[in-house]
């Protein structure tokens, strides 16, 4: 058969390759970037040590120097912290959950009273089922790698719990950043199992699934609705939504108190 | 990016042989060609460029899920051609030949296997499927080549079988 005959038949063939219709990539890439844009300020001031070193200067000459130096200033900077400290004095000392403080051993949050006595709230106790594990053991149970949000940049997850849910094994990614959902110190939680979102999340809960709304997450259907009727892994209180979809074979549940159009832009991110 | 994601995405698919690892694979890809768009030599064609990243993501994504290559295979034998013969004998005539010529590409080294797909199946250039293979121009050429010589020994060979 001569060569020309052969390459025929082959592009014959090839015009019978099934392809999905292809997803509008591009959008999904610009809104990507749209929001790194976006974040971008806060991230040079942050990268840029040059510039917090200026601003720690600057405040330090203002502060300190300055007023030893002066003292007229130093009696106008003094009389201004007396006022600041008997405004602050009348409100009440806040436990702001953050990220730094040792967390995810299921141990009791703590804060400052108003009495500076150390105080424990319950509803600050993050409760998650299952074993913490490791990103590397982590990795392992999801055959390799794992799903993550790209935006807004969280970062790793600050704990990953091991979860099974209908005799699947998955994890549990519990990031920290950004505001936390009620009491909790959670702002956000992914949970990932091997499967579909009917087996693994919906599974024997006929009556909820009338009650979630049908979403897209990039052209894969998701279900969106109220957290308090399926079980949530963000401790109590429940979030007010939960976003349910299937990617790579992976059903993924997002739970954070995030409007719909918010929560979907993280889902769609999720690589 | 909107005039190429077509041809990244079945390229991805083709690599992938999964959807929602195509569509990843080609997100990531556009990203990482956008902030590498510096880098880029102003005068060189784009798409094989971009082609050579998306390919790149949609190996790495197939790594990740663990998977071996060669799915392309499969996508073929998903979809009838559309543009089908008349008559039901004239059909079952056009669709063995058709599996002769699979189970022939089946049995050529991957390397051969994507010269083809890049070349018939996306139609691709020369010079697009060399940088999509990580290879030179001339290779892709010899390459194919070699895949049409094997190709055309596999169905003489089956030919022979019968």
């Amino acid at each position: 058969m001569p060569d020309r005959d052969l390459e025929r038949e082959l592009r014959e063939l090839g015009s019978t390759i099934y392809y999905p219709p292809t997803p509008d990539v591009a959008r999904a890439t610009r809104s990507l970037l749209d929001e790194e844009q976006e974040d971008r300020p806060r991230r040079i001031q942050l990268t840029f040590p040059a510039l917090r070193w200026a601003a720690v200067a600057t405040a330090f000459v203002l502060v300190v120097a300055v007023p030893t130096l002066s003292p007229g200033l130093r009696a106008t900077v003094s009389d201004l912290f007396v006022a600041q400290d008997t405004q602050m004095a009348g409100e009440p000392a806040v436990d702001g959950g953050s990220s730094g403080r040792e967390s995810g051993e299921n141990g009791p949050a703590s804060g400052l009273s108003k009495g500076g006595e150390a105080v424990t709230s319950p509803a600050q106790t993050p409760r998650f089922a299952g074993e913490r594990i490791t990103p590397q053991e982590a990795r392992a149970r999801m055959g390799g790698a794992l799903l993550l949000p790209r935006t807004p940049k969280l970062g790793n997850p600050e704990e990953i719990y091991a979860t099974r849910t209908s005799r699947k094994d998955g994890v549990v990614l519990v990031y920290r950043q950004g505001s936390p959902v009620g009491d909790t110190r959670n702002s956000l939680v992914l949970t990932e199992v091997p499967g579909d979102i009917e087996s693994t999340y919906l599974a024997g809960k006929t009556a909820i699934k009338p009650k979630l709304d049908r979403v897209s997450v990039n052209g894969r259907p998701g279900y969106w609705g109220s957290d308090r009727c399926l079980p949530s892994h963000m401790g109590q209180p429940p979030p007010d939504h939960v976003l349910l979809w299937k990617q790579s074979g992976i059903a993924l549940q997002l739970e954070a108190n995030l409007p719909k159009e918010r929560a979907l832009r993280i889902a769609e991110s999720v690589r | 990016m909107r005039g190429y994601q077509e041809v990244a995405f079945r390229t991805a698919y083709l690599i992938t042989g999964d959807a929602s690892e195509a569509e990843d694979a080609t997100q990531e890809a556009f990203v990482k060609a956008y902030r590498a768009l510096g880098r880029f030599r102003s005068g060189a064609p784009f798409r094989p460029w971009l082609l050579a990243i998306v390919a790149n993501e949609a190996r790495n994504q197939r790594r990740a899920a663990t998977r071996r290559s060669g799915l392309f295979l499969r996508a073929v034998r998903e979809r009838a051609p559309e543009n089908s013969p008349s008559s039901p004998e004239a059909a079952v005539l056009a669709a063995e030949r058709r599996d002769e010529l699979l189970n022939a590409i089946g049995g050529l080294r991957e390397e051969a296997r994507w010269a083809i797909a890049c070349r018939y199946f996306l139609g691709l250039s020369e010079e697009e499927a060399a940088a999509i293979l990580g290879c030179a121009r001339g290779t892709v050429k010899s390459r194919l080549s070699r895949a049409l010589g094997s190709l055309r020994a596999e169905i003489a060979k089956e030919g022979d079988a019968r």
